[in-house]
């Protein structure tokens, strides 16, 4: 079904199916790496570096 | 039952849903802070379907069915820009963001701008420049409801068009950020649930799969293929995915969820929306050319689909997908240009004593006056929906995206950049249109001559006070917990 589903509805149905089911992918391994958290962080590691990650995240934490 | 009596059973019961989660919400209105921002305190599910909704326009519906209709497939391409988008936002954009926030507790997208080049100047300019955009933008959604109510009730589309204003004015001026992303929840659903039970429909009707690729190729052979080059492709994710990335409507989602992980979550929940959804239309758009080939004007195959293919209350629920388009984009903008007036004009540059309560009394007012004023543009009866979509989101992504990007992620990025960066991306972007859109889509050229501006312009002058890169950069500023 999902086949005829592609075939009908053509090669750029496919190309943008595919692409965005790795899309989703990717950024779900990302969320689950935590990779996103480094961002904003990057001061951090040059500025900081006797602070460990954590206490950053404790520090920025609040409002 | 008559399709009319239908329509109207079920758009009263949705209405009424987002009315109660509209005053529901209220409730948690404690402060401008609540108001604008939702105490920040949003999931990812309910702020990724918010960034979903708030990008699905009427233009989702109409316009884009209408284009899947008349070309067939490769218009999904520039889907992929604004997942793109999404993740880049989320992933890259909104932790920055987040820390910005935290130290400087700042409200809206003028207030990054303020505090990151200028109180006066880019603020006023980034100001200005949004509540113009939006309230042309607006004009078209309240025209697209009018429409819908038109064609099945028979009335001037101007009833219908003022009946949605008072309705949207209504619950977000009353239930702020909190009943706009909980309201825009609902409508994503509602969106999402009426083209995906269509679609066995839609395939149904046309005669079932194999029927339909034979269609299809009668059509032409690139109806299921690439009607589009690539050319035009890349400028349409171009355009779509730099204007998503950076348009402050969405970003103020990213300002109400509650923290960086939610924000990731939030951008991916987004994400999987938007495919369901415009897959979903694209799929609905292409079987109507075979169910209905000889429609006169291509963005009537929604409505069509609508009244004439479906049950009635899957038409009916289509059509009010269409009005939920319309409220989850107005009702985002709304909330944007309102406290563009109370917070960065009138409490920055008018009343810069006042006290929260009269900047929420201005904010409400603001709120309605803005409303009620795109209603007259929306009389003059602007033609093409789709265009001035395009046209709003292009010129605010040529004006946004260097300025906001660059003043993250680059120490250098200064006033004057940003200044010339602004001005200049918009001034390309408008001329790109106004000259016939040459070569590629408009926002490309805008978007280039915005980065350019910055890198060249911010090299040669004077850096950022320190004070200043401070909070963007370092990471042992402690929160000012600014008030306003």
């Amino acid at each position: 079904m999902q086949e005829n589903i592609i075939n009908t509805f053509g090669s750029p149905f496919s190309v943008w199916l595919v692409s965005g089911l790795v899309i989703l992918l990717v950024a779900w391994f990302v969320v689950r790496s935590k990779w996103y958290a480094k961002i904003g962080k990057d001061d951090f590691k040059r500025n900081n570096s006797e602070k460990t990650e954590s206490g950053l995240e404790d520090s920025e934490g609040s409002a | 039952m008559k399709f009319a009596t239908v329509f109207i059973i079920v758009l009263t019961v949705f209405l009424a849903l987002v009315l109660y989660e509209g005053f529901r919400s209220a409730a948690k209105n404690k402060g401008e802070h609540d108001y604008l921002v939702a105490g920040r305190s949003m999931g990812a599910w309910v702020g990724g379907a918010s960034i979903a909704a708030t990008q699905m326009s009427a233009g989702t519906f109409v316009g884009t069915m209408g284009i899947h209709y008349l070309t067939g497939s490769s218009f999904l391409m520039p889907t992929i820009g604004i997942w793109l988008a999404f993740i880049f936002a989320g992933f890259v954009i909104a932790p920055k963001l987040h820390r910005y926030i935290d130290r400087r507790g700042a409200l809206t997208f003028p207030d990054f701008i303020g505090d990151r080049y200028g109180q006066k100047l880019p603020r006023v300019i980034i100001t200005i420049l949004l509540i113009g955009a939006y309230v042309v933008f607006l004009s078209a959604q309240y025209q697209a409801g009018g429409i819908v109510f038109e064609q099945v009730f028979g009335i001037p589309f101007y009833w219908g068009s003022t009946l949605l204003m008072v309705f949207i004015v209504l619950y977000t001026v009353v239930g702020g950020m909190t009943a706009v992303m909980r309201t825009d929840f609902i409508q994503q659903i509602v969106m999402s649930g009426a083209v995906v039970i269509g679609v066995p429909f839609a395939i149904n009707s046309a005669g079932g799969l194999a029927n339909l690729s034979q269609e299809f190729a009668s059509v032409g052979g690139d109806f299921a293929g690439w009607h589009y080059g690539w050319v035009d492709l890349l400028g349409f994710l171009m355009g779509f995915g730099f204007a998503a990335m950076v348009a402050p409507v969405l970003l103020m989602r990213f300002y109400a969820m509650r923290d960086r992980e939610t924000c990731a979550k939030g951008s991916l929940v987004a994400v999987f929306f938007t495919m369901i959804t415009f897959g979903c239309v694209a799929v609905i758009g292409m079987s109507m050319r075979v169910i209905s080939p000889d429609l006169e004007n291509a963005d009537l195959a929604s409505s069509v689909f609508a009244t004439d293919v479906v049950p009635s209350v899957l038409g009916a629920l289509m059509l009010t997908a269409v009005i939920a388009a319309v409220l989850s984009t107005v009702d985002s903008v709304l909330l944007v240009i309102g406290p563009a007036v109370s917070h960065d004009l009138y409490a920055k540059f008018i009343r810069p004593d006042a006290s929260e309560r009269q900047r929420m009394v201005v904010n409400r007012v603001a709120t309605i006056a803005l409303g009620v004023l795109p209603i007259i543009l929306t009389f003059m009866q602007l033609d093409v929906v789709q265009f001035i979509v395009l046209a709003y989101a292009a010129l605010i992504g040529s004006t946004v995206f260097a300025p906001l990007v660059f003043g993250m992620f680059w120490r250098k990025a200064n006033r004057f950049g940003a200044i010339f960066a602004m001005v200049g991306g918009f001034g390309v972007c408008l001329l790109w249109y106004l000259i016939g859109q040459p070569f590629v889509s408009p926002v490309i050229p805008g978007i280039l001559v915005n980065v350019l501006a910055m890198l060249i312009v911010c090299p040669l002058t004077k850096r950022s006070d320190p004070a200043v890169l401070k909070v963007f950069f370092d990471s042992e500023v402690a929160p000012s917990g600014r008030s306003r």
